[in-house]
């Protein structure tokens, strides 16, 4: 059988499960909108002040503050869902329960992840429609598929990032230092609220060894500012680098991390 | 150690050892941090082998090793030293054609999705064994109907009573028709009426009808005998006999009476 169909499997489960959530389901939706509100508002109160900071990007704060909530969603998600889905199945107890079928414990990992990721994109896809349809948000079509390319390969560098925190979780069961460092320092450095422009002269360079801080460069550039593609080659250029790193080592990892709980016993306990 | 006959067994297992790293407290971390590593040894030396259409009971007290050796024959546990073959397949060398013939019906309700009804639970299950369209929802009603299930299948699992989930347990179990079927205390909490049917399903449909072979772990001696062909006792992670019922009922006799005397019963 092909991979497609336990994907639609996996999907169908999670999706009768959220679902069956109903006033969470409608609040993660309504939360979205509080978002953007807040920074409605918060561009109010700002004003021109920052315009100096985000010429790059149009000079428009809530414009930049919207795309930088959005799509560090796939950050989010790309970083912890591997995680969160192993970490899940222990605590159920379903995971022992899927290990002796057919599918193999990497492709279970992948497969539980689909949902969160689709989930996330609906959310996104949302939130950037909001923007554009009620607030006036300028969106550059022609950027698009530079931005999906961009969204991709983002996905795919903090996926391998994820990969690797599921291997502290398959190991270690509650101690996962990846996604909260990864995390924590892409929401304080990558430039998702406030320019990397503002930070402090030492710390930039911290902050361009990130791959959110590409990603959203990029994105903006394309999507908001209407840059041509060959302003976010270079981005591109180091987000690929970048998956081609941390996709083989995350894999790797979860590997020797599954092989130490079989031996350990450990496989199936949180 | 082994009754049957090796040449033709859909289990064989020699020489299996296992251990276990123990969980150091607070305390004694803090004493010696860098103190050697102690274990706990789960299974010594465990061999027998378990020829084609017959059932094994798995009969201990607790913490003899019969979780642990029903891990290790399906994979999730890897022992330090000792050969494992379902049908001649090395179940750590070749995990893909050992979970092809390999059912395990994992009698614990958490492991199912409690938000699913019984049916959707299963063919979720059915697809991780490749199954798909008609064949899987086949499938999937034919091991429904065989735990007698068809009535309830439809209801959310949360609403099912804890005999009826123990049934549809075993029901995932035999979602990809195994060859070899390991069952953990498939009756554990089952009334007697439902436990006797259960047994009966077991014996006669499953191991005498279709010619499935089976390894049943329990702490029920009627069970044991009831369903199995012959009996492997573990005592502390060692075979402390092995053979039909009646020839090592002696045994069983003592090690369980040794279990009621520590637990003062």
């Amino acid at each position: 059988m092909s991979l497609r169909t336990k994907a639609v499997a996996f999907m169908a489960r999670d999706l009768i499960q959220e679902a069956s959530y109903r006033l969470n389901f409608v609040f993660q939706f309504l939360g979205m909108l509080f978002t953007v509100f807040s920074f409605y508002f918060l561009s109010k109160l700002i004003g021109r002040a920052a315009v100096p900071h985000l010429a790059p990007y149009g000079g428009d704060y809530f414009a930049f503050a919207l795309t930088g909530v959005a799509f560090t969603q796939f950050l989010t998600v790309s970083l912890s869902s591997f995680s969160q889905q192993i970490r899940m199945a222990q605590v159920l107890g379903t995971l022992e329960a899927m290990l002796v079928t057919r599918t193999g414990i990497a492709a279970l990992v992948m497969l539980s992840s689909l949902f969160p990721f689709l989930f996330t994109l609906v959310r996104v896809m949302l939130l950037i429609a909001v923007g554009v349809l009620f607030f006036d948000v300028p969106l550059h079509l022609s950027g698009l598929p530079v931005a999906v390319v961009v969204l991709l390969l983002t996905v795919c560098a903090f996926a391998g990032i994820g990969i690797l925190g599921a291997s502290f979780i398959m190991v270690f069961k509650r101690f996962e230092p990846v996604t909260w460092m990864v995390g924590g320092l892409s929401y304080l450095l990558g430039g998702v609220v406030y320019p990397v422009s503002v930070l402090p002269e030492w710390l930039r360079p911290l902050s361009q060894v990130l791959p959110i801080t590409h990603a959203l460069e990029a994105i903006r550039l394309t999507l908001i500012a209407g840059r041509p593609t060959a302003d976010a080659l270079p981005s591109i250029f180091y987000l690929l680098v970048l998956t081609a790193i941390t996709v083989p080592a995350g894999l790797l990892a979860f590997s020797h991390a599954v092989a130490r709980a079989r031996r350990d016993g450990t496989l199936t306990h949180y | 150690m082994s009754v049957i006959d090796e040449p033709s067994a859909a289990i064989h297992v020699e020489d299996v050892h296992k251990r276990f790293p123990r969980q150091r407290g607070w305390r004694d971390l803090l004493r010696s941090p860098f103190a050697r590593t102690e274990y706990t040894e789960a299974l010594l030396g465990v061999s027998f082998d378990l020829e084609s259409g017959r059932a094994l009971g798995l009969l201990g007290p607790n913490g003899a090793g019969k979780s642990t050796l029903l891990k290790v024959l399906a994979g999730l546990v890897e022992p330090e030293r000792g050969t494992v073959r379902l049908s001649g397949y090395d179940v750590f060398g070749q995990l893909p054609q050992v979970r092809e013939l390999l059912g395990y019906a994992l009698c614990e309700e958490r492991s199912f999705y409690w938000r699913l009804n019984g049916r959707q639970n299963l063919k979720f299950f059915a697809s991780l064994y490749d199954l798909a369209g008609r064949e899987r929802d086949e499938r999937v009603a034919e091991a429904i109907e065989r735990v007698g299930m068809t009535e309830h299948a439809d209801r959310p699992f949360r609403d099912l009573s804890v005999g009826m989930k123990q049934r549809l347990a075993l029901a995932r179990g035999l979602l990809n028709r195994p060859r070899i079927l390991l069952v953990d205390e498939p009756t554990r909490s089952l009334d007697p009426g439902a436990a006797a049917a259960l047994r009966r399903h077991l014996r006669e449909d499953l191991v005498q009808g279709l010619g499935v072979t089976m390894i049943l772990a329990t702490h029920d001696l009627i069970e044991a005998r009831e369903v199995s062909d012959a009996i492997l006792l573990l005592e502390e992670g060692r075979v402390a006999a092995l053979g039909e019922y009646d020839a090592v009922e002696s045994d069983v006799d003592r090690v369980f009476a040794v279990e009621r005397e520590e637990n003062g019963l």
